[in-house]
């Protein structure tokens, strides 16, 4: 299976290091396919939506860079952005429709809330609303073992 | 590597120097005729004469092959459109000195609809992998010497574990006994003498001669306690006047007047001194000359902790440093652009010199990497380099002894990182792989240290 554009949005979770591995191995270079990783800044209501927060862009920029790092070890050539939003899952999606991507990498650990699994808000919002392939991988948790 | 330096001026040509001197295949692009013809009579580079911000300057300097490209003219918007041309052509890594710090800044795009996601505009998108400002580098170390007992600045490696600092030798009973009869406080090792400039690589045999420098190698706690076997250490100081109000002076009182010291900042300009005023609530902003010594008892500056001269003009900030050292000033610290003026300035007393040229090259061999290096820092007027290997299982000098793994003479290993561990002196140990291994070496050297650890 090939695809030519991939959207990998990041957090600084550990699994954004074996999605964005992942995605090197998926992308066609050949064919000149396209990785693009992105770091979404969600602003809260009482803020407005232009401000910028120095803390999360650097945080933003740090994790990026280390999303770039593993990338240039791979050989892959990847695009990173920063985007501010109000919900993390609707900017996903626009960028998702704005970059033509035919894939939605998103690395995911085993998460629990009160003792049950769950995928938090943004996963089914994408997973829902998603214009393409929404490909999950799951990797263990250290902590699980 | 090969690498470009777009601009011919005091660091360009400085920097050049440098890189030749590491073996590095170096052009400099140049539109002055006159500061080319200079450099091509002193340095074994090539050059370009042009304007390096355009694509046929930059094709002519085969930029797509180029590893690094530097852009370092006094103009950011021609070192900004070098480095995205450069990019676009296809070269390696690309580094520009911004003075102005909002192009280095971030900023939100706007969108045509107020909830729409908004994008981040960050400056790497211009196509600079990395900003150098060397002001704003000059402030920084300006405020780490300020706020440490010593005079002198720190290098750090292995995650700050291991340090190297430079001392000034002013106790007598260190004097005239061989290195090895010295009974040092705490493990270290002396990686370096400077004698009247000169670079000594010290043997067991060597001694230290009043007014010598020592380079010291030790682990972060150790080194304030070994420090006071040098000289007497200079309480952080808490009352600092500045002569200048450039970039320079503006950014140390910005830092300091948020540490809590009181910043006291003086210069001839009226208008430049109404700009600082307005900007920093806290700072004492006087306008005045640096050099009228009744002006300067007169707004206290004989109680001051600390003075620093960072006007425009090297030899005012000499003079004004030699001024504050005649009225008692504990530390006097002046920014000097000429390397060769370094002499000049320690001969005077003057504590620190702090070089934005300098600290502008150090910031680039730091990222002029080879294989296995981790951190680099130039010592001694960039006539000794400090560098951090990372061993490789591969790497020739994996498994075996320091004293048998065949280094230049003039090389001294400093520390061993061994999974956390700090040890030193680590003459006799075998080196493991993954073990972080500091060097000190003189810069023609390095190219063969860097050949063990490949």
């Amino acid at each position: 299976m090939e695809f030519h554009n991939i959207l990998v949005p990041v957090a600084g979770a550990k699994a954004d290091e074996g999605a964005i591995e992942l995605a090197c191995r998926l992308a066609n270079r050949k064919n000149g396919s396209r990785i693009f990783a992105v770091h979404v800044i969600p602003v809260e209501r009482s803020l407005p939506l232009d401000t910028e927060i120095a803390s999360e862009i650097n945080r933003a920029e740090t994790i990026l860079t280390h999303i770039e790092e593993i990338a240039r070890r791979r050989n892959c050539l990847i695009e990173t952005d920063i985007l501010q939003a109000r919900e993390v899952g609707p900017a996903i999606i626009d960028e998702a429709i704005e970059r033509e991507v035919d894939l939605i990498l998103i690395g995911v650990t085993y998460k629990k809330h009160f003792g049950q699994f769950c995928l938090g808000d943004v996963l089914p919002y994408v997973l829902k609303n998603a214009p393409c392939r929404v490909l999950l991988d799951h990797q263990l948790d250290e902590s699980e073992v | 590597m090969y690498i470009i330096i777009a601009g011919g001026g005091v660091i360009g040509s400085h920097i050049a120097s440098l890189l030749a001197e590491e073996g590095h295949e170096v052009v400099v692009l140049e539109q002055s005729r006159e500061a080319l013809e200079n450099i091509r009579r002193q340095l074994d580079v090539k050059t370009i004469q042009g304007n390096s911000a355009t694509p046929t300057i930059l094709k002519q300097a085969e930029a797509e092959r180029a590893d690094l490209v530097l852009a370092v003219t006094n103009n950011d918007e021609t070192n900004m459109v070098t480095c995205f041309m450069a990019k676009e052509l296809g070269a390696g890594t690309t580094a520009a000195r911004i003075r102005n710090p909002d192009y280095s800044g971030y900023f939100v795009a706007q969108t045509k609809s107020p909830t729409a996601t908004r994008k981040i505009v960050r400056p790497k998108k211009l196509g600079i992998d990395v900003f150098i400002n060397p002001e704003a580098e000059a402030a920084r170390e300006i405020m780490g010497i300020l706020s440490s007992f010593y005079s002198t600045p720190v290098e750090n490696f292995a995650d700050g574990t291991v340090q190297i600092r430079e001392f000034r030798v002013e106790d007598e009973a260190l004097v005239d006994k061989p290195l090895s009869q010295i009974e040092f406080l705490k493990p270290c090792v002396v990686a370096a003498i400077v004698r009247e400039g000169e670079v000594i690589t010290p043997g067991d045999d060597d001694v230290i001669v009043l007014g010598d420098s020592v380079h010291l190698v030790s682990a972060r706690e150790f080194m304030d306690e070994l420090g006071g076997m040098f000289s007497a250490p200079k309480r952080p100081a808490r009352k600092v006047v500045i002569v200048g109000g450039g970039q320079i002076a503006f950014l140390t009182a910005e830092g300091l007047q948020r540490q809590g010291v009181m910043v006291k900042v003086i210069d001839s300009d009226a208008d430049r001194c109404r700009d600082i005023a307005a900007k920093l609530e806290k700072v004492v902003v006087l306008q005045g000359d640096g050099t009228d010594r009744s002006f300067l008892i007169e707004q206290g500056v004989p109680s001051a902790d600390a003075f620093i001269a960072t006007t425009d003009s090297d030899e005012l900030n000499i003079l004004c440093g030699l001024l504050a050292k005649n009225l008692g000033v504990p530390r006097s610290l002046v920014a000097i652009n000429r390397p060769g003026y370094i002499p000049l300035a320690e001969a005077i007393g003057v504590d620190i010199a702090a070089l934005p040229t300098l600290l502008t090259a150090d910031k680039i061999t730091r990222f002029v990497l080879h294989g296995g290096v981790i951190s680099t820092a130039l010592l001694e007027g960039q006539q000794l380099e400090a560098i951090e290997f990372v061993t490789s299982p591969t790497s020739n000098i994996a498994d075996k002894k320091i004293s048998e793994a065949g280094l230049p003479k003039e090389a001294v290993v400093g520390a061993i990182v061994r999974n956390n561990t700090v040890i030193i002196p680590p003459r006799d140990e075998v080196v493991q792989p993954g073990d972080h291994v500091i060097v000190v070496s003189p810069l023609p050297a390095v190219h063969s240290v860097e050949k063990l650890f490949q």
